[in-house]
């Protein structure tokens, strides 16, 4: 499903160089869900925007069922991701000129041609989430959780393959944090890779498989 | 939708990049009317007339550039002796006359033809004859007189209007730079307050060409809609009493039509030049730490 094949990621500023993934190898299979945790600079998010193709590493190989994403060009590789890949981030991001509803259907106004199905998907999502009463309300109206929800539903409408989520229940309260974990775990049981980097470690007792990141490279494995 | 988004999402900066574009589309086309009506009425006034010398008595050469001008004129004094200058032209043997007529500017405006006592004198010459060589044998008949071409005349009334020309291509070069410099301004702001939503736009798979033709498009909506604007109010404004008027009178409506499509045009351009730098920068930000500094 992922590979991830000896992949470095440098940041420069300056003349100030930090080693935020350092020879990183890993093979994740489909259905797995692995929690990555690690301090601020570990390395997670990084990781996450590697595996999404979002920035290339300095060194390595990613590939993402099978294809190696920059041996793509940006077109093959934004589709790709559009299709394969939901992303869930720790700020739920919606643009808040648009309806909660309009804002569930945006992936849709990146695939070619569009997708007909993409109303009905995104309605259907929003009862999944318990939102589907609050569709034509704008994003401000909502609660920090619910726009939380709102931007998991986001992620969700093309059926990705592969869940990456980065630090989602940060900013949230414990009840909100359960019911966010409580929709990754049950997305999990349908098929769901999910990678999901967060600082909390009570999270990973609910993945298959739990990484910790210290300055860019796995120092426990479980 | 996206679009629409995009300029309700900062109302105030969307407005400020619509009047930009007015205000330089606007600046632009009444300069251009402004012109070439500046020197249409400069050479009219000598074509029309079909004079290839304009004779004037000493003291009068200010007044009779505003008559070439505008058209029109306070008073000249009438001082020229018609009948005297004619048979002097002729004893002088200045070749290629065909015709000399005495214009009476007393009453101001445009004036009349008088045999008698006029307030210049306008020459006529032959096909074959030399404006040029003309003009040294009538100083030499006329010493007292000044003595202008029809290109002449034309640069003396150019002269005249020097200032009102640099003012006015100024005013039009300061609207576009200011054009320039405003819209790409509010598009970096524009661009770096969504830069969570931009950000979040790539991540769930935004092209860069996407992110940067919703920008481009935003900015060229703005500049369009701001530009018609300018141009439409710069026009109705060629509908009033005064010099611009007459000024947009000499004007086609097609050169109208050409002058306006060229502000709007050239408005547009500008803003979507601005805008590209914003526009490259936004797409190539890492999508995570945007979304995350964005908050």
């Amino acid at each position: 499903m992922i590979e991830l094949v000896d992949v470095s990621k440098r940041y420069s500023s300056g003349d100030q160089t930090v080693d935020a993934l350092s020879g990183f190898s890993d093979h994740i299979e489909p259905g797995e869900f692995v929690v990555i945790t690690g301090r601020s600079g570990a390395g997670k998010s990084t990781l996450l925007s590697l595996v999404g193709g979002l920035i290339r590493p300095d060194s390595g190989r990613v590939l993402v069922q099978g294809k190696d994403l920059w041996a793509l060009n940006d077109a093959q590789r934004s589709l790709l991701r559009c299709e394969t890949i939901g992303f869930v981030f720790q700020f739920a991001s919606l643009i808040p000129t648009l309806t909660v509803l309009e804002n569930v259907m945006l992936p849709t106004a990146f695939l070619p041609g569009g997708d007909g199905k993409g109303h009905e998907r995104a309605l259907h999502l929003l009862e999944r989430v318990a939102l589907k009463e609050q569709a034509v309300r704008l994003p401000w109206q909502l609660s920090g959780g619910q726009q939380k929800r709102v931007a998991v539903a986001r992620a969700l409408l093309n059926q990705p393959a592969v869940l990456l989520a980065d630090e989602p229940t940060a900013d949230l309260d414990e009840a909100t944090e359960g019911e966010i974990v409580e929709l990754f775990a049950g997305l999990n049981r349908q098929g769901t890779t999910i990678l999901l980097a967060t600082h909390n470690t009570d999270l990973a007792a609910r993945a298959s498989r739990h990484l910790v990141l210290t300055g860019g490279r796995v120092t426990r494995a479980s | 939708m996206l679009l629409r988004a995009g300029i309700r999402r900062s109302r105030w900066r969307s407005l400020a990049g619509v009047f930009v574009a007015f205000l330089a589309a606007g600046a632009v086309f009444g300069a251009g009317v402004l012109l070439v009506g500046m020197s249409r009425v400069a050479e009219s006034n000598v074509d029309r007339l079909g004079a290839d010398l304009v004779v004037v008595p000493p003291g009068n050469a200010e007044k009779v550039a505003q008559w070439l001008d505008e058209g029109k004129t306070e008073p000249i004094a009438a001082s020229v002796p018609v009948r005297e200058w004619q048979r002097r032209l002729k004893d002088g043997k200045v070749l290629g006359i065909r015709r000399v007529d005495g214009w009476l500017l007393t009453g101001g405006g445009a004036g009349e033809r008088t045999p008698e006592t006029a307030s210049l004198l306008l020459i006529y010459l032959e096909r074959w004859a030399s404006p040029l060589l003309a003009v040294g044998e009538v100083r030499a008949a006329l010493p007292e007189a000044e003595v202008f071409t029809a290109e002449e005349a034309t640069r003396q009334v150019a002269r005249h209007m020097l200032p009102v020309v640099q003012y006015t291509s100024a005013l039009a070069g300061v609207a576009l730079l200011a054009a320039v410099l405003l819209t790409g301004l509010l598009a970096s702001i524009r661009t770096a307050e969504r830069r969570s939503e931009l950000g979040m736009m790539r991540a769930v798979g935004a092209t860069r060409r996407f992110l940067i033709g919703l920008t481009l498009g935003e900015s060229g909506l703005l500049a369009v809609a701001g530009a018609v604007g300018g141009v439409l109010v710069s026009g109705a404004a060629t509908l009033l009493p005064g010099s611009y008027r007459e000024l947009a009178a000499t004007l086609s409506v097609g050169e109208i039509a050409v002058a306006a499509g060229g502000a709007v045009a050239g408005t547009v351009a500008v803003a979507l030049l601005a805008t590209l730098g914003p526009a490259l920068r936004a797409t190539t930000q890492d999508p995570l730490e945007a979304i995350r500094r964005g908050r």
